[in-house]
């Protein structure tokens, strides 16, 4: 058994070495280690071999932090995740497709091998090629920075089983596309595509999550106005009638305002509650539209979420731009006909991109991990399935 | 697919009522039944579209039979281990272009469970066998379509299996790769082996096949080694340098020892029969007649108008052969 899975694995690493685009993307993860190699944070600003660039870098910025933040940032999120993970669907997405084309599969199923352990071998070596150019970036990352910087950090290392994950999400579609169809470009674009709904569907997620949040956040502020104002105009008519009750020799009991006298007195009240009940209305109206994206990307592997894990285990400069709590809460002026409509919406909106950052930093590993695996898993066996029964 | 018949140890394959259908429409194999012995090459023809590769993929388990029941090397067909047994070169295979010969057959030899040491020795051996050892380091799309069927053939036996299946393996080759493989087909019947070959070159199975099945339309049309299958139509003719009367038939008929059937065609005398002691009255009587004897020849049908019979007359039985000739015999 372990002979025959060492073959096929074997055999999986001279395909990929006879493909030109296996080694132009190794070169090119390099390049893109060596570009991390040549910047250094200094006291004026970022290093670039011998020149300086003077950036007004947040206080307390370290080596570790400005490193983590570039192999976060822009070596796992954008060049791994995005144009070697694309290099890599390209490169890899012949593999199924060939593998059961007429006069190759034919050798393979006539092995004493099952056909499920023949399928899952040949899609776990489809995961060889990503597996090599990450653990290569990654391992290249480390003795960089650890040379260059004195940061040696085996976090980096986690971005090896991380961004594995985020590839395998997208591969088994494309296996199994590839499976059913036999053509190559046929199970590319699909898993592009289906990697574009993906993208819109977790944008869309965040972005009705972060509105509906800051609706709820304006309500909140609103209707914190205009009690401060109710309370503020209810002394100021409790104190023109104890002044009126004076002049009238006293002895008169102050009658407590109306909501309706009170109101009258202050028109903002009113229009500080409407602005309550319409934002009330907006976060209600898009709840439907949350829940049904939020479904979606429930069932969908999370791939955005799935490569910001690294940002959990990882201290870096991207902490810095989440915006401080002062941000997000409405110091309400004493003086009512001070507020600002833009500064409270400015202060909604914060409040709901931090609390949007905040679920996202807070979810569960296994509503990330878990229920992207079990997408996997799926796929895979609906995969495994039609392979099994299908004669060639 | 259904159990297993009882084992029979002298039957490298047996196979009873073997169908295949694609959804309603296609009935690819109508109840196969078809037996091969240890030890013979068994020739597997039909034309295009009988089902005889649909039959093989089903052995190898590539195709999943819609109702068999059979054996191949005493165990249930589909059995995946008894794989490890048998060898198998389809038609029209595709060998990875960025394999080397060597690697291509090392890869199936580790595909078959062979140990890693035996498959090197064992691979020195069959490169050499097939007559590749020269290029066996050269990558496979640099080759020709017969250095392929060679190194095909060279996979095929990597596991020293007891069963080989060859589909097609002289498919593109050119005479001297034909004769090539006919000897390396020769050589492994000689180890021992049972081989099963499918083929279109009908005078190149009948080189090597001790027996054969012709497929027609899914189902066996006829069985049998070749003597028996051309018992029936087996004659003797005399030619002789001029015309003879017509009315000579019926007096050379008299003559003919066991009482087989004469006729006259022109200078040309047919008598349906295998044995030459039957036709010596006839000579003694034509000699008598003045007749100059040209020739005389035992003439047999050959593998192709066996063929062609059992294609273009389905129904027609061929003497001395059955649907299931070796049951229980003698091997």
């Amino acid at each position: 058994m372990i002979q025959q899975t060492w073959a096929i694995v074997v055999d999986g690493y001279r395909e990929l070495n006879a493909k030109k685009l296996f080694w132009v993307t190794m070169l090119l993860s390099g390049l893109v280690v060596a570009g991390f190699g040549i910047t250094s944070v200094k006291a004026e600003g970022i290093g670039v071999l011998w020149y300086t660039i003077p950036v007004d870098l947040p206080p307390g910025v370290t080596s570790d932090m400005w490193y983590n933040f570039l192999f976060v940032t822009f070596g796992v999120q954008i060049w791994l995740t995005w144009i070697a993970a694309v290099l890599g669907l390209v490169t890899t997405a012949g593999i199924i497709p060939d593998f059961v084309s007429g006069g190759s599969v034919e050798l393979s199923l006539s092995k004493p091998i099952g056909r499920v352990r023949l399928f899952l071998t040949k899609y776990f070596v489809g995961l060889l090629f990503v597996t090599l150019q990450v653990a290569v970036f990654s391992i290249g990352c480390l003795l960089v920075f650890g040379l260059r910087g004195g940061s040696w950090d085996p976090r980096l290392l986690l971005a090896i089983p991380i961004v594995v994950c985020f590839f395998s999400y997208l591969y088994c579609v494309c296996a199994l596309v590839g499976l059913i169809t036999r053509s190559t470009i046929t199970s590319l674009l699909v898993t592009i595509l289906l990697w574009f709904v993906i993208f819109v569907v977790n944008a869309s997620e965040g972005v009705l999550f972060a509105q509906r949040a800051a609706a709820e956040a304006r309500v909140e502020i609103d209707e914190r106005i205009a009690a401060s104002m109710t309370a503020a105009t209810r002394e100021q008519v409790i104190a023109a009638r104890t002044a009126m009750a004076e002049g009238d020799d006293g002895g008169v009991e102050i009658a407590e305002p109306t909501d309706e006298e009170i109101r009258a007195q202050n028109p903002l009240i009113q229009r500080r509650r409407d602005a309550a009940v319409q934002a009330a209305a907006t976060a209600e109206s898009l709840t439907p539209w949350y829940r049904a994206v939020r479904v979606a990307e429930f069932v969908l592997p999370k791939t955005g979420d799935t490569t910001e894990l690294l940002n959990r285990y990882l201290p870096t400069l991207a902490e810095t731009f989440i915006p401080d709590d002062d941000d997000t809460e409405f110091a309400v002026p004493e003086e009512a006909d001070d507020i600002d409509d833009r500064q409270i919406r400015d202060t909604a909106q914060r409040a709901g991109q931090r609390a949007m950052i905040e679920d996202a930093s807070t979810r569960p590993l296994w509503s990330i991990i878990g229920t992207s695996l079990a997408f996997e898993a799926v796929i895979l066996g609906i995969a495994c399935l039609i392979f099994r029964r299908r004669d060639f | 697919m259904h159990a297993a018949t009882a084992k029979t140890p002298d039957l490298a394959i047996d196979l009873t009522g073997v169908h295949k259908r694609y959804g309603k429409k296609v009935h690819a194999l109508r109840g196969v039944d078809m037996q091969v012995r240890r030890g013979e090459v068994f020739g597997l023809l039909g034309p295009n579209g009988a089902g005889k590769s649909t039959l093989v993929k089903i052995l190898m388990t590539v195709i999943r039979p819609t109702k068999c029941a059979g054996t191949v090397l005493g165990d249930r067909v589909g059995k995946k281990s008894t794989l490890a047994r048998v060898g198998y070169l389809p038609e029209h295979h595709a060998f990875a272009g960025y394999l080397t010969g060597r690697q291509v057959v090392d890869y199936f030899g580790a595909m078959q469970g062979v140990p890693r040491k035996a498959r090197r020795a064992r691979t020195e051996e069959l490169l050499e066998l097939v007559g590749m050892k020269e290029w066996a380091d050269q990558k496979v799309r640099k080759y020709s379509k017969g250095m392929r069927q060679r190194v095909g053939i060279a996979q095929s036996l990597i596991a020293d299996p007891e069963l080989v299946l060859l589909d097609e393996p002289t498919d593109g080759v050119d005479p001297v790769g034909r004769r090539d493989i006919r000897r390396i087909v020769e050589h492994v019947k000689g180890e021992g082996r049972t081989v099963l070959l499918n083929s279109h070159l009908l005078s190149e199975l009948e080189m090597v096949c001790d027996r054969v099945s012709i497929l027609v339309k899914g189902q066996v049309a006829t069985q049998g080694s070749l003597d028996e299958l051309t018992a029936g139509d087996r004659r003797f003719e005399i030619r002789c340098t001029a015309p003879l009367p017509a009315a000579a038939a019926t007096d050379l008929a008299e003559r003919v020892g066991d009482g087989s059937p004469t006729s006259i065609d022109g200078s040309v005398v047919r008598i349906n029969t295998t044995d030459p002691e039957a036709i010596q009255p006839v000579l003694r009587r034509l000699d008598e007649m003045g007749a100059v004897i040209e020739h005389v020849e035992a003439k047999k049908p050959s593998l192709e108008e066996l063929f062609l019979r059992a294609v273009e007359q389905p129904g027609s039985a061929t003497p001395g052969a059955d649907r299931c000739p070796v049951k229980g015999a003698q091997s």
